[in-house]
């Protein structure tokens, strides 16, 4: 029974479709296009743009920290303490 | 304590480039400090807006409460010398970077490394003390390279060994100093570096003026005392404070003739 279904498969088993073209003219194969391939294409515009981004973020962040930065003479002081040795009251 | 608050107040009001700082052995050493587990006066430190203290040996006589207390503070406690024995891992912060009024001042805490060290702090504690000065060096060297505007040292190593520091380390602002219980009324200046010492008990405040030229050399620098006198208010915020501490201390016994 088994070998008779064998036999049927092999039957049936579709011819291979007749070539059009001619000898000599390979046809280019088509690229499958898979939802994969449409994304790597994005990659490199994206990460070039968050570089830019990320750059454009620190380049500003320095320019404020400068500004902020005072310039010119100054003079700093310096308050202190030491060995107070827990006292609260009455000293100072 | 109440007066010190007044005094560092009017000093807020006068300029933007001011630290507050203290040398060490500050949070122990009384009834009320030590019930409080040095919370009294970390409290009290918090409300006067200090930047940074050092770590005296008397501090770590309380370790490991103390790593609680340097949770709670609103400021740094600095030791660059202070490590696990095992892993030679710093136990506090090593030293800041402050910002005063938009410049950029380095702030680096040093701990005694002689035989104080050794008669306070227990063995069993797994901390020991690198050498002040080769730390000294290593860490003024790290914050020069931080381009800041000033390097302070907080040394709670005493006016001897503040001294060799100043004349054996370039690139120091000011030396902060304490454990000796020094009252530095004049300015002492060594290898461009002012030296600073406030006596002991909170009697004093000290204070330190370094004045730059606009390229950012020190141009002059005056070191001296205020006596913490009458002529200073006792201020409410930190009278309340004291006052509250003070009440919860059990009675004093009474001897019966």
């Amino acid at each position: 029974m088994a070998k008779k279904r064998k036999k049927k498969q092999t039957q049936q088993a579709p011819r291979p479709a007749q070539s059009t073209a001619k000898k000599g003219e390979a046809k280019p194969k088509p690229k499958k296009a898979t939802p994969s391939a449409g994304i790597k294409r994005w990659i490199a515009p994206i990460a070039l743009a968050l570089v830019v981004v990320a750059a454009l973020i620190t380049a500003q962040a320095l320019i404020r920290r400068n500004a902020a930065r005072p310039t010119g003479p100054w003079t700093l002081t310096i308050l202190h303490t030491t060995d107070v040795a827990g006292y609260i009251d009455p000293c100072g | 304590m109440a007066r010190r608050a007044t005094a560092i107040k009017n000093y807020r009001a006068k300029t933007p480039y001011l630290l507050v700082l203290d040398a060490g052995d500050a949070l122990f050493g009384q009834p009320v400090s030590d019930i409080s587990q040095g919370k009294a006066l970390t409290e009290a430190m918090n409300l006067m807006k200090y930047n940074a203290m050092a770590i005296g040996e008397r501090d770590l006589a309380h370790f490991p409460e103390l790593l609680d207390r340097s949770r709670e503070a609103k400021f740094a406690f600095l030791s660059a010398n202070l490590v696990y024995a095992d892993s030679g891992k710093p136990v506090f912060t090593p030293y800041v970077v402050q910002d005063v009024g938009g410049r950029k001042v380095a702030i680096i805490g040093l701990t005694p490394a002689d035989d104080t060290f050794k008669s306070f702090v227990p063995p069993s504690t797994n901390i020991t003390t690198k050498d002040p000065v080769e730390t000294a060096r290593e860490y003024v060297a790290k914050a020069r390279a931080d381009k800041v505007d000033a390097v302070v040292i907080l040394s709670h190593l005493g006016n001897v060994m503040d001294r060799k520091i100043a004349t054996e380390v370039n690139g120091i602002t000011a030396i902060v100093g304490g454990h000796s219980y020094d009252l530095l009324q004049e300015t002492l200046q060594l290898n461009n570096t002012v030296i600073g010492q406030a006596g002991y008990g909170g009697e004093w405040l000290g204070e330190i003026t370094v004045d730059f030229d606009a390229e950012g050399n020190v141009i002059s620098a005056r070191a001296g005392i205020i006596p913490l006198s009458e002529e200073y208010a006792d201020d409410p915020e930190l009278a309340a404070l004291a006052a509250r501490y003070n009440a919860a201390l059990p009675p004093t016994p009474t001897i019966q003739p």
